[in-house]
């Protein structure tokens, strides 16, 4: 099992806080969003004691990686300012792209910016995959939208589905044209009948609309890979060595550690 | 005269034990200086073969910096030693070799001389310095 970590970290230095993370729940991977800090800050905790992590070397300054694994066997593939794919090619094992996004917030851009930001992201992967020639692929961000939203649904946005049983179908074709599926796992955590917090992002708006809990971290997979996506190991954090990233209410607390829950989850590549 | 079906093995005896090629020294000194600077700095090695020769090219990487400098190579043939080791200068001009170093034992030496040297330490001070001040 090759375990992924993914936290926006609201511009925080909590190295120590992300160390106790990533080790609880043995990180292969690690993607930090808002991670403002020097990123060799990190490395001289998180391998203080023991050297673990490599920092993945990324012109992409939105989201620092940190694997397990050198560059050789997990490098670049292709780069913008706000997203990074990498390859994972272990020996032995298939070789799968990892995409990393960070969206601008929506404080400062509309909904509609951000539903093109999902054309321009999907258009991103899509070019990946013809190069690399498959489509086990995964996705991983804070992507600022909802599952429900129009970038994330749409064809040509990231196309990403609520149903495994639909995403399995591979791709979806409307007026004569082909889309790929994404599936999202991350409809199934909404609301207080999740075993986890109602989503990772708490936002109460003055607006007449308000979600006040959001899902704008988020995990999709391919149909292809989704034999080897583990459901089980999916999981919205909200504690770390016992200490709880939630406030008294229940909701993230920023002043401890981000106003963000990090996500994790596994592939049993 | 009789004739026979029978094969045989005209092979000698093939010793299987691992031998410590000049690239898996390599390897092992990259994880060192990783281990040493918590991996702010890694060793990276590039390899090439060309006409029978390997050709493996040492660079101490700042993964911060998204930089590489190039501090030596190795070549030999397939016969692993005797090999020689290359010497560049900041703009991976070639400089000078060490020639004909003949087993494991001398390669090690050469290449202590070359990562416990005055440069080498210069490299390794200058890219964690940038690393971790940037």
């Amino acid at each position: 099992m090759i375990n992924f970590l993914f936290w926006n970290v609201y511009k925080k230095p909590i190295e120590s806080l992300i160390t106790e993370l990533a080790l609880e729940h043995n990180a292969d991977v690690i993607m930090l969003a808002e991670y403002v800090e020097n990123p060799t800050r990190l490395l001289q905790v998180i391998n203080e004691n023991e050297f673990l992590y490599f920092l993945n070397e990324s012109f992409c300054d939105k989201i620092r990686v940190y694997s397990k694994y050198r560059d050789d066997i997990f490098p670049k593939f292709s780069e913008s300012s706000r997203y990074t794919i990498r390859h994972l090619k272990l020996p032995g094992l298939d070789d799968i792209l990892l995409a990393v996004a960070h969206f601008p917030t929506k404080t400062n851009w509309r909904d509609g910016s951000q539903e093109v930001e999902g054309e321009e992201l999907a258009k991103f992967v899509r070019n990946a995959e013809n190069e690399v020639g498959h489509s086990r692929t995964v996705l991983v961000g804070d992507l600022n939208m909802n599952p429900f939203e129009a970038g994330m649904v749409k064809t040509t946005g990231l196309h990403a589905v609520m149903s495994r049983q639909i995403a399995q179908k591979g791709s979806r074709t409307v007026q004569g044209r082909d889309y790929p599926f994404f599936y999202n796992p991350m409809w199934n955590f909404f609301g207080d009948f999740s075993a986890f917090s109602a989503g990772t992002h708490y936002y109460r708006s003055s607006e007449h609309v308000a979600h006040f809990w959001n899902m704008y971290d988020q995990v999709l997979v391919r149909p292809e890979l989704l034999n080897i996506f583990s459901m089980e190991n999916l999981k919205i954090i909200d504690s770390v060595g016992g200490k709880s990233l939630l406030n008294e209410n229940g909701l993230p607390n920023a002043n401890f550690a981000s106003d963000h829950l990090p996500i994790f989850f596994g592939l049993n590549l | 005269m009789t004739e026979t079906n029978e094969t045989v093995d005209l092979w000698s005896e093939i010793i299987t034990e691992p031998i410590r090629t000049p690239l898996t020294i390599l390897k092992e000194q990259a994880t060192f200086l990783e281990k040493k600077t918590n991996g702010i700095l890694t060793g990276e090695i590039r390899s090439d073969i060309k006409g029978g020769s390997f050709t493996h090219y040492f660079y101490v990487k700042a993964p911060s910096l998204s930089y590489s400098y190039l501090l030596f190579a190795v070549d030999h043939l397939f016969a692993l030693f005797p090999a020689n080791i290359s010497k560049f200068d900041d703009s991976e001009s070639y400089i000078s070799s060490i020639p004909d170093i003949k087993d494991e034992e001398r390669f090690l030496n050469e290449l202590k001389g070359i990562l416990q040297s005055p440069r080498t330490e210069k490299v390794v001070r200058a890219l964690l310095a940038q690393s971790t001040g940037v």
